[in-house]
C-alpha cells in the first residue's frame, strides 16, 4: 500500500471529529425541516404519540381510535373494517371495503360474513359516533366467537366521511 | 487504485442516493403510516415513534440528494451508513424474535405485503457495505461544488 492510499484510509482524529460534527449538523437541519413541514402540512401528526384509550369487553382490551388512526389500517390486508350501523345506512355509504355486521340479527348475519374474517383477523368496528354502543355489542358477540383483536373507531362513520376518507355505497 | 476508487465511489453514491430518495418519498408524504411501521418493530418507546416518523424521512431524503450531488458527501455517507446499520439492527431484532410484520422499508407496513425474511437482512447488509465504501473512498470527485467539496470535511 503506497503512502497516498494510507493517507486515504487512515483518518486523523480531527478529521473524524469534523466529519461527525458535519453529519450532526446535517441531521439537525434536516430534522428541523421535517418538523417545519409537519407543522404546516395537513397530513401532519402530533409529535408525541399517545396510545389510544381502551375499554374492556369480555376481558379483552379494545383500543378506541379516531378516524385518522383508523385510516392507517385501511389498505392493510391484516385488518378488516366492520360497519355495525343499520343496514339502510350501510347501503347508503360505508368505509371502503367494510363488512356489514349489525347487532340486529347478528347470529344470522355472522354466518354470511364468516368466510371474510377469521379468528386471526384484526377488526376495526364503527357505528355512528361516541354515543353509539352498537360496535361494542358486536365486539362482545365476536369475542365469544373466538376473536381477540379489536379496535373501535369511536368517532364513527360521520367523522370518517367528513374527513373525506374513502367510502363506497352498496346502492344499485 | 485512485482512478478506480473515484468511479467506485461515484457508483456507490448514486446507488445509495437513489435508494434513499426512493425510500423516503412515501414516508415524507405519509408520516402517520410510517409511525405505525415504526411501532410495529416494538423497539422505540411508542411516545417517540411519531417524532422519528416526522424527522427520519427528511434525513433520508436530504442525505440521498447530497450524495447524488456530491455535496458534503462523507458526512452524508456517515448518516446513510448509520441509518442503514440502525435499520439492519431493527430487521435482525424483528427476524430474531419472529415478529410477523412487514418491512415498511420503502413504504408503510400497511402498503407493503412482503414479510421480513432473510433476503431483507442480506439486502440491508449489502447496502451498509456500499454506503461504507463512500465513507472510505470518496475524495470529493464528481461533486457539484468541484474541489471545494473536500473543504467541508
Amino acid at each position: 500500500m503506497n503512502k497516498h492510499n494510507e493517507k486515504v484510509l487512515v483518518m486523523r482524529f480531527s478529521d473524524i471529529l469534523k466529519l461527525a460534527i458535519s453529519s450532526l449538523a446535517i441531521l439537525i437541519i434536516l430534522s428541523f425541516l421535517g418538523l417545519a413541514v409537519n407543522y404546516v402540512s395537513p397530513r401532519g401528526i402530533s409529535l408525541v404519540y399517545s396510545p389510544p384509550p381502551e375499554i374492556q369487553i369480555n376481558g379483552i382490551s379494545v383500543p378506541l381510535i379516531d378516524e385518522k388512526q383508523a385510516l392507517n389500517h385501511l389498505n392493510d390486508p391484516g385488518w378488516v373494517f366492520i360497519d355495525t350501523r343499520h343496514k339502510e345506512h350501510y347501503d347508503l355509504a360505508h368505509v371502503s371495503g367494510a363488512i356489514f355486521l349489525s347487532p340486529e340479527e347478528i347470529q344470522d348475519r355472522f354466518i354470511e360474513v364468516q368466510p371474510f374474517i377469521n379468528e386471526d383477523s384484526s377488526l376495526i368496528l364503527y357505528c355512528y359516533g361516541p354515543d353509539c354502543d352498537m360496535a361494542e355489542k358486536v365486539v362482545a358477540f365476536l369475542s365469544q366467537m373466538g376473536f381477540t383483536k379489536f379496535m373501535i373507531m369511536i368517532s364513527g362513520f360521520p367523522a370518517w366521511q367528513s374527513a373525506g376518507y374513502p367510502v363506497e355505497s352498496s346502492r344499485r | 487504485m485512485n482512478m478506480m476508487s473515484k468511479y467506485i465511489s461515484l457508483l456507490a453514491r448514486l446507488i445509495i442516493g437513489f435508494i434513499f430518495i426512493y425510500a423516503s418519498v412515501y414516508k415524507v408524504l405519509n408520516p402517520g403510516d410510517f409511525a405505525v411501521s415504526i411501532r410495529n418493530y416494538m423497539i422505540l418507546p411508542v411516545e417517540w415513534t411519531n417524532f422519528v416518523a416526522v424527522t427520519l424521512p427528511w434525513v433520508e431524503l436530504g442525505a440521498g440528494i447530497l450524495l447524488i450531488l456530491g455535496i458534503l458527501t462523507r458526512p452524508s455517507a456517515l448518516l446513510t451508513t448509520g441509518m442503514l446499520l440502525v435499520f439492519l439492527m431493527a430487521l435482525v431484532h424483528a427476524y430474531w424474535i419472529g415478529l410477523d410484520i412487514n418491512c415498511g422499508c420503502f413504504s408503510s407496513a400497511a402498503e407493503s405485503t412482503e414479510k421480513i425474511s432473510f433476503f431483507y437482512l442480506l439486502r440491508d447488509t449489502c447496502l451498509v457495505i456500499i454506503s461504507a465504501v463512500i465513507l472510505v473512498f470518496d475524495q470529493g470527485h464528481f461533486s457539484l461544488l468541484g474541489k471545494n467539496n473536500r473543504k467541508f470535511v
